[in-house]
């Protein structure tokens, strides 16, 4: 095995509107588990909070690994409640092809394999890799569908090949490019052993005050004041921890940055000289309010149940 | 130091959690990951704790389990193993893996600050100590709790429910068998289907065909008792009950509606559906209620192994509820958190005497069921 590829574990300085990449910062953790998922050949399923950043990491190694040419070796399936494994692998079009024996036009093939497109998993198995960088594979969001979905690939996942039955003998398909698969879970529904024990598990915890200001500086540049950042990761950490009754409806990294984009707009704001509209002046009235009494502004993005506006009103 | 099977026995003490499914490949892994430099401090060229635990972790570690057993067992290998677990192991292909990986990429990554702990646990002010009802290491030795943090002043108790003798993973397997029919010796019902389509094809009734009859459950009762004594159960009790209750759910099951009453320390005249005993429900209305329906009774208590006391008056009172709850139905089963060692002396020992109790383990569990289902205490022990 030469595997002389790893993931570095570089931060993403700035948004790249090109690749529609944010910025994104992993933990050392979780960039020792990438790598040891490069190195081992294994599927790394990933869990945390919604917002944590689970499928940021996907995008983040297959820049990380391919760069510009990333959008050629990064592989994408949103599983939805109706998936089934099939479509990821591939879906054939067997009505077009009846209608083409019917109606039998001159210059019309009607080998089956012009009817067959290949599904995500499919085309990142086949199609060719970059030099000796993996494709990145992503399925996103594997718990949404049923029961049987993550037993259904195992086949594919364990021995990187699949199986299209209409092919006859031809149909069994050995991967050609090495790819490394991302999975990321909800925990919506609990997973299947057997498809747990192929997988290398990391739970993508919470970051520290410390990560999460250096995460808002990534975002927005390093010439934020820092008594600003502060007071909001600080108001922030507040909100989150008066409704961790409930994990799954707490703020998290991606509601931080949200929140604070708002802030950011209104510093701005503040700082034209031309007058602003009535709706521009109370999001600023709103800004204001908070550097001088600390009532919290633009709450709808960061509270995310009734039971914490209520009590959000009473303080 | 060549080590033959590095950190298998590691391996094995985390196989004895019931909740994973390691099989040995996952070792094979583990030693290919160290094989590849994972594992160690790359620049010392050594093995160490963190990083061995964090790899590991990856490895073994599913979202499932417990992080806190793990790290628990982690840490009493470590205090076994000693001068074992850091230092120089040759792995064979270690060093041409380690130069490998040191070549340079066309991005050096930024220097990971490695002095800073990922400070993740939530509060360093409190410090948690862990109570142990069954404590299931091999030799039956008590090991000493770890403290990872130095001891503050403010000290809260904290309750986990990651030492009990049951997974909920067993639970769901022993109760799986619950919702299932069951045939009924000796009963057969008239099979007319087959007995027509027999007919049909000879032209005329040659014989009958019969099937056996088979029952199933219609209404589990549960019983549980609560508060005192049963408080350290708690959790084991909800791990009991959550899990029949979906047990019957996900088969779309005429019994789903479990019926749970509470009382406490005896079920003397009155049971309560809630917590708070403001909804009581006698005896009889039971009786009255569940008679005839083809129920079963569940009856979760510790009857008094818990504090170890002998009392005339709770056994007396026992036996008297559960000669009124036996007109209900016979299939009666007492599931007794206390394992059956500490049965002995206790009122628990003689109101065994009058009814069928198991302790939770799962094979026990498993003859609870039967009892359930209606097997005769014959084939039973």
């Amino acid at each position: 095995m030469a595997e002389a590829v790893t993931y570095s574990g570089a931060s993403l300085l700035r948004r790249n509107t090109a690749l529609k990449l944010d910025s994104y910062r992993p933990s050392p953790e979780l960039v020792n588990a990438v790598n040891l998922a490069l190195y081992l050949r294994r599927p790394l399923l990933l869990m945390g909070e919604p917002g944590s950043g689970k499928t940021r990491l996907a995008e983040a190694v297959a820049y990380d690994l391919h760069r510009a040419e990333m959008a050629k070796h990064f592989f994408r399936w949103d599983v939805k409640s109706t998936t089934k494994a099939q479509e990821g692998i591939y879906r054939i079009n067997l009505i077009q092809r009846l209608y083409d024996a019917n109606v039998k036009q001159a210059g019309v093939d009607l080998n089956i394999n012009n009817y067959i497109s290949y599904g995500e998993l499919a085309r990142a198995f086949t199609e060719p890799q970059n030099g000796d960088a993996p494709n990145v594979l992503l399925i996103d969001e594997v718990d949404k569908a049923d029961i049987d979905f993550p037993n259904d690939l195992l086949l594919e996942l364990d021995r990187k090949e699949f199986v299209i039955p209409e092919l006859g003998p031809a149909g069994r398909i050995e991967a050609k490019s090495n790819v490394i698969i991302f999975i990321t879970s909800n925990r919506e529904k609990e997973l299947p052993p057997a498809f747990l024990r192929r997988c290398l598990y990391h739970y993508i915890e919470f970051p520290s005050r410390e990560e999460l200001k250096r995460i808002v500086f990534d975002r927005f540049g390093d010439s934020q004041p820092e008594e600003i950042v502060d007071k909001a990761v600080d108001t922030f950490l507040k909100v989150r921890g008066e409704a961790m009754s409930d994990s799954l409806k707490v703020a998290s990294t991606s509601e931080l940055l949200e929140w604070y984009s708002m802030i950011d707009y209104c510093r701005t704001l503040k700082k034209k000289k031309a007058s602003l509209s009535t709706g521009q002046q109370q999001l600023v009235a709103q800004l204001d309010e908070w550097i001088d009494s600390g009532r919290l502004p633009f709450k709808s993005v960061l509270l995310k149940t009734y039971e914490s506006f209520v009590q959000e009103n009473h303080d | 130091m060549t080590n033959d099977l590095p950190f298998y026995s590691l391996f094995e003490a985390l196989r004895k959690d019931p909740d994973n499914s390691l099989g040995l490949g996952d070792y094979f892994i583990l030693i290919e990951a160290l094989q590849g430099g994972f594992g160690m401090d790359r620049a010392a060229g050594k093995i160490t704790k963190d990083r061995l635990r964090q790899l590991c972790k990856t490895l073994w570690l599913k979202p499932s389990q417990s992080p806190r057993v793990f790290e628990e067992v982690f840490e009493q290998y470590c205090l076994k193993a000693g001068k074992l677990v850091e230092g120089e192991h040759d792995f064979g292909t270690r060093a041409a893996k380690t130069a490998e990986a040191q070549k340079s990429d066309t991005n050096p990554p930024p220097p990971i600050e490695e002095g800073t702990p990922p400070a993740r646990e939530t509060n360093t002010a409190v410090e948690k100590i862990r109570v142990r009802i069954n404590l299931g290491t091999p030799d039956g030795e008590h090991t000493n709790i770890s403290r990872d943090k130095p001891v503050t002043e403010k000290r809260t108790l904290l309750f986990t429910d990651d030492f009990f003798p049951l997974s909920k993973r067993q639970v769901q397997q022993v109760w799986r068998f619950l919702p299932d029919t069951m045939s009924v010796a000796g009963r057969k019902n008239l099979d007319l289907e087959t007995t027509v389509q027999a007919m049909a094809g000879t032209g005329y009734l040659a014989r009958l065909f019969y099937q056996l009859h088979k029952q199933t459950i219609n209404q589990v009762i549960l019983l549980t008792d609560h508060q005192g004594s049963m408080i350290a159960f708690d959790p084991l009790t909800s791990i009991l009950v959550e899990t029949l209750q979906k047990a019957f759910k996900d088969f779309n099951h005429p019994a789903q509606n479990v019926m749970r009453y509470y009382f406490h320390n005896v079920p003397q005249d009155y049971v309560y559906e809630n917590q708070f005993h403001t909804l009581h429900r006698s005896l009889e209305d039971l009786t009255a209620k569940y008679r005839n329906k083809r129920c079963v009774l569940l009856i979760i208590s510790d009857a008094g192994a818990a504090r170890g006391g002998n009392s005339n008056h709770r056994v007396k009172a026992t036996i008297r509820a559960l000669v009124r709850l036996e007109r209900i139905t016979s299939k009666i089963a007492w599931i007794n958190p206390m394992p059956k060692e500490r049965w002995a002396g206790t009122s628990a020992e003689r109101i065994a005497n009058f009814v069928r109790m198991f302790d939770t383990t799962p094979l026990q569990l498993q003859q609870a069921v039967a009892v359930l289902r209606g097997r005769t205490a014959a084939s039973l022990q």
